[in-house]
């Protein structure tokens, strides 16, 4: 299975931005909420297979009519993936991992995956690794 | 066992050293003092300027796990002490940034230093002994992956070495 080489996540909540403008490492928070029975915790984004996958994101409604990712979204190159599983601390233990998962209303969506057995300091590292990876951040115009 | 800092002019490493063995300015005659010859942190006001804590320090308030924010205040306070006691000594502090904060839907709270290649965190979790540190940074600098835990007020070492860090590398 071939993965588009950059993958979007949305960001929904206030705080997702900090005052100078980076990305906190609130929006890659695993949630145990999110737990598979396959022993993967998921977390959803978009892959950017094409040059519509961005607006397509950035339009996604809610159910009660509102824009789902109310404050924008950020972009995050797929190899800064690949780079965190070979880091020595995580290498051989494949911990992180990406999926794509096709829906009615979004074929682009898939999942960022990290194994639901890692400790706690390890996920909020990883975490904050992912944010710091972030290629570019798009902000909604209010 | 009272520590005194002292900083190298060339690296900016700060390292801490027993005191009454640096800056005899700041002794005070004990035959006088209620207090002894050390230099007392608790007693140096934090310049309003400086204190990259507050924003963290607020953010507290809007929570109401007293356990969580006395651990996070403990930690605060160790941070900031440590950058007003390096101020007071005038050692080179580069501008630090404010810390930024949140609380995880777990209940946790999160702080996150953040710098242009790296940043570092300190997550005071729900079950306080699952508390930890992390410093990650991009390929610049080796793209570290560091992590430890804390240890309920007690990370003064810990603390010196991470702004050792800071400063070498901000």
């Amino acid at each position: 299975m071939s993965f588009s080489d950059n993958l979007l996540r949305g960001l929904t909540i206030p705080d997702a931005l900090t005052d100078e403008g980076t990305v906190s490492s609130q929006v890659f928070q695993f949630k145990e909420e999110h737990s598979r029975d396959d022993g993967w915790i998921e977390q959803s984004i978009n892959w950017e297979e094409n040059d519509d996958v961005l607006s397509f994101t950035l339009d996604q409604i809610k159910d009660d009519g509102s824009f789902q990712f109310k404050m924008g979204i950020v972009r995050l190159e797929r190899k800064e993936i690949d780079k965190l599983n070979a880091r020595p601390t995580i290498k051989n233990k494949n911990l992180l991992s990406y999926e794509k998962q096709p829906l009615p209303d979004n074929c682009y969506h898939g999942n960022i995956l990290l194994k639901s057995s890692v400790s706690k300091p390890t996920k909020r590292m990883i975490a904050a690794n992912l944010a710091a990876a972030v290629s570019k951040i798009i902000i909604r115009e209010q | 066992m009272n520590f005194s800092y002292m900083q190298e002019t060339d690296s900016k490493i700060v390292f801490p050293v027993l005191d009454k063995t640096i800056h005899p300015s700041l002794w005070v005659d004990s035959s006088s003092a209620t207090e002894g010859a050390s230099l007392k942190k608790e007693y140096l006001q934090i310049p309003s300027e400086n204190n990259i804590i507050n924003r963290a320090w607020q953010n507290l308030n809007t929570s109401n796990n007293k356990e969580v924010i006395n651990e996070a205040r403990k930690l605060l306070n160790e941070i900031q002490n440590l950058i007003t006691i390096f101020k007071y000594y005038d050692f080179d502090i580069c501008a630090l940034p404010k810390l930024n904060s949140f609380f995880d839907e777990d209940g946790s709270f999160l702080i996150e230093w953040i710098f242009s290649n790296f940043r570092i965190g300190f997550n005071i979790e729900s079950k306080i002994v699952d508390s930890s540190w992390y410093i990650v940074s991009d390929s610049k600098l080796g793209d570290i992956n560091a992590y430890g835990l804390l240890s309920s007020g007690q990370n003064e070492k810990l603390l010196t070495w991470i702004i050792n860090f800071i400063l070498s590398n901000a």
